[in-house]
């Protein structure tokens, strides 16, 4: 039945993943597994009930759903019913089959050959194939189209079909973490004939084989989706329809949950999940995360290029008194880059503690007087963040200015290397190689523009990161990120502050939300009363 | 006619400065427009191109020109997001802000003319004391602040109407209607006891004038006085105060949209400067300047036409 069931000579393995049972190869067998996986953990007395329409609120109604132009999580939740990808990750982080139902890895790494599910349709009849596949791959990764994926994707030298099911993709050089990415945006794939038919307005009429069929969207407000009766999935979608509501003000959101208006709520303020937690009508769901949130340092800078100083502030980040006082206890106190979405990675034991007596003790060593800047975004709640941390950085004699800039200006100034220390976050990927060699490696760092903000450069670093992106037994990928960790706490190119979780809050009538760690809601898995 | 004709000079004089001003605002703005649009798949190699795609390159004038003569063929370029036409991004959004005008002035003049010639008719009775303190309730309460009120009051206590959200009239007219009281009462309920205060005042006035007194003496009934030949004179100054308020709603009542989850111009506009869609944000700020002075030049045709006075001035 599957082509795949006799595993060849080298089997593309998840990474992290303990005591692999489930060869990945194994189509059927992973697939089974992520149906287990997905059913809710509550209510699992009641069967799924079909029918319905779910009502789901969101921070922003997208402007566009062009896979080229996807990248908020607002915009990946919308594109969630209405694509899929070629691979999909679970709940425990763990990548599994979707539109591909296996893949082989060849044994030098830099070929994946990819296994296409059969007889499944775009939503406006075209058949998916490995045409379209190699269409869509094609166009993300074409720089004139300027992906927003694109620097996920620059590995990829060739795309080919080899019969109508079955893609090969040539990489550059070999790429562990390039299954996380076939799981991402750069992977959903588009009908190709509504993109030829009309590639500059595709974005506000999106055509994929995702469980929904977009069948009205009045563009900054609500978003319309019709059951995809011939999904592939059996049985799914549950729901007849989908609407999502894209509504910008945090209290109006709440205020349009508590209305009875919503069934889910995505991005509630810490302060909103501390209430939602005590409400009987409504459950709470935690996703793990993938990413961290942190305090980035300009090792570049005369005061932060020396490691006693970057220790000091370390010593001197009260991180358990900010993230009960300031984040309702939401997120936990993070030693690694790695979010608790990943299992069997580990913390940091001996990460630099609250301990001002020590940070004075550095700071005396160090014996010139240090002033910063801290930047970071100009919400009210980020500000709060700064300032306690201002507060905790001048108890122990530094002293600090805080400024703050709008989102993009942010992220601007930290790209250009153009800043002292800021207060950033990162959503994660759910391949740890993606969430350090683009912010790590010193090759990186040398650039104009680059995600390494602090242009942290060690080739010890550099070995470690190179290793990771290569070795494709995970349990020595484990040791090897566990290094990169150890290393991180001990360079402080970081502070990392807490892991990022993504809460998503619910009326108590809806199942079926599996916490996958990106916190993206699997829409075609829930369910109503 | 001529008056209308002489205003016209300092109407394109005022045109010509906002135009300058709407570009300037997003020339000015710090940060590389270039470097914000591609994120952080940006090279110096793609910041490059772009910056010369962008014409940003060129000399400020040059820029202004070439952007003036687009935008006077309706072209004002394409989202940076979406590819998607800005002129379309505003059309789009236009439909839902007119209707929140509309329903708004016409709930406001409903409420705010007859209580304005009443209280002014009756002036220090039972009436005009009630609805006089009521007005500086509402006068000094924002519009976003009775909003939230009407939100937490009407929407999540009693659940008599949606909290937030827009159904397009094409979908449900009740549904559409439905999602319009909450935010027109918000804003109309400010602006009532503006309009009603003017008017009272005038109306009082105009009461104390011969030919009220004259249409007195000949009889005609109290309710034909007050709405015929009060009404009319004394309704100049309400006209100008309306004018203004017409403009303000057309920017979008922008707290308001936001509170109530409408699409209009005005979440557009708080939408683009989150997403750094400079070139929306432009047009918006264009648009509505053009809808302020255009709202001006109505009113001072409808001043010709309630004053015949002004008509002989120039004849």
């Amino acid at each position: 039945m599957n082509q795949l069931t006799h595993p060849p000579t080298r089997v593309g393995r998840p990474f992290i993943e303990p005591g692999s049972k489930l060869g990945f190869g194994l189509a059927l067998v992973a697939l089974f597994a992520a149906t287990l996986s997905a059913p809710s953990a509550r209510a699992q007395s009641k069967g799924p009930k079909s029918g319905g329409t779910l009502v789901i609120g969101t921070e922003a109604d997208p402007s566009t759903l062009d896979p080229l132009r996807i990248g908020s999580y607002a915009e990946r939740q919308y594109a969630n019913a209405i694509f899929d990808t070629l691979l999909e990750i679970d709940a425990s982080g763990k990548v599994v089959p979707h539109l591909a139902t296996g893949y082989e890895v060849s044994a030098d790494g830099k070929t994946y050959t990819l296994k296409l599910r059969q007889g499944v349709k775009f939503h406006d009849g075209t058949a998916f194939d490995a045409e379209s596949v190699v269409f869509n791959l094609d166009r993300v990764r074409d720089p004139k189209n300027a992906c927003r994926c694109l620097g996920n994707v620059t590995a990829v030298s060739s795309v080919k079909a080899l019969d109508a099911y079955t893609v090969e993709i040539g990489l550059n050089t070999p790429y562990v973490s390039f299954p996380a990415i076939l799981a991402d945006t750069p992977a959903m794939i588009a009908s190709p004939t509504a993109l030829k038919a009309n590639a500059a307005g595709f974005g506000n009429t999106p055509v994929g084989t995702g469980p929904f069929k977009l069948s009205s969207w009045t563009k900054g407000a609500r978003f319309i989706a019709e059951k995809n009766r011939e999904y592939w999935k059996a049985g799914r979608p549950y729901a007849d329809k989908i609407e999502f509501r894209g509504l910008q003000n945090s209290e109006t959101r709440e205020a349009t949950l508590l209305s009875g208006a919503l069934d889910i709520l995505m991005q509630p303020t810490p302060k909103f999940t501390a209430t939602a937690k005590r409400e009987k009508k409504f459950a709470v769901l935690e996703p793990a995360g993938f990413g961290t949130f942190f305090l980035a340092l300009n090792v570049k800078i005369p005061e932060l290029s020396d490691v006693r100083v970057r220790r000091a502030l370390a010593h001197a980040t009260n991180r358990d008194l900010l993230l009960k006082a300031v984040f309702q206890n939401l997120y936990k106190p993070a030693t690694t880059p790695f979010g608790a979405g990943f299992s069997g990675l580990s913390q940091v034991k001996d990460y630099p503690e609250f301990n001002p007596a020590k940070a004075k003790a550095l700071l005396a060593d160090y014996a010139k007087p240090v002033t910063l800047t801290l930047i970071s975004e100009n919400t009210p709640f980020t500000q709060r963040v700064m300032q306690a941390v201002q507060q905790m950085w001048q108890d122990v004699g530094i002293k600090v200015e805080i400024k703050v800039f709008d989102q993009a200006r942010l992220i601007q100034s930290m790209l250009s290397h153009d800043f002292q220390a800021a207060l950033f976050r990162w959503s994660g990927r759910p391949d740890p190689d993606l969430n350090v060699y683009g912010f790590f490696h010193s090759t990186v760092a040398a650039r104009a523009i680059s995600a390494n903000y602090g242009q942290y450069a060690s080739p010890e670093m550099d070995k470690l990161l190179d290793a990771g992106r290569q070795e494709s037994d995970p349990a020595k990928r484990i040791v090897i990120y566990d290094q990169v960790s150890q290393l991180l706490a001990k360079d402080l190119p970081y502070i990392f502050l807490g892991y990022v979780a993504g809460p998503l809050i619910s009326t108590k009538k809806v199942h079926g939300i599996a916490a996958i760690p990106d916190s993206i809601i699997r829409v075609a898995e829930v369910w109503k009363e | 006619m001529r008056r209308i004709l002489r205003g016209l000079p300092a109407i394109i004089a005022v045109l010509a400065a906002v135009s300058m001003i709407s570009f300037a605002l997003v020339a000015f703005l710090p940060g590389d427009l270039a470097l914000l649009m591609l994120g952080d798949s940006a090279t110096p190699e793609t910041v490059a191109v772009a910056r010369r795609e962008l014409g940003l390159d060129r000399p400020l004038y040059a820029r202004y020109l070439l952007w003036l003569g687009n935008a006077l063929q309706g072209d004002f370029g394409n989202s940076a997001r979406s590819g998607q036409p800005v002129i379309d991004a505003i059309l789009e959004r236009l439909p839902v802000t007119l209707e929140l005008m509309l329903l708004t002035i016409t709930l406001s003049l409903l409420l705010s003319i007859p209580l304005g010639v009443w209280t002014g008719y009756r002036r220090e009775g039972m009436t005009d004391r009630v609805v006089l303190s009521l007005s500086m309730v509402f006068v000094s309460m924002p519009s976003f602040l009775m909003g939230v009120l009407l939100v937490y009051f009407v929407a999540l206590q009693l659940q008599w109407l949606p909290a937030t959200g827009f159904i397009p009239l094409s979908e449900s007219v009740v549904g559409n209607l439905q999602s319009m009281v909450l935010p027109v009462l918000a804003l109309a309920l400010h602006d009532v006891p503006v309009y009603l205060r003017v008017l009272r005042s005038d109306i009082i006035q105009t009461l104390q004038q011969n030919f009220i007194l004259l249409a007195r003496a000949m009889g005609l009934p109290t309710a034909k006085i007050l709405m015929r030949n009060a009404l009319r004179p004394a309704s100049l100054n309400l006209v100008t105060t309306v004018g203004l308020g017409v403009g303000r709603l057309l920017g979008g009542a922008l707290t308001i949209e936001v509170l109530f989850g409408l699409p209009g111009l005005g979440q557009l506009l708080i939408e683009s400067i989150y997403q750094k869609e400079y070139l929306v944000m432009q047009a918006i700020v264009l648009f509505v300047a053009v809808g302020f002075v255009l709202i001006n030049l109505l009113v001072d045709v409808l001043y010709v036409l309630l004053d015949p006075r002004l008509r002989e001035e120039h004849a």
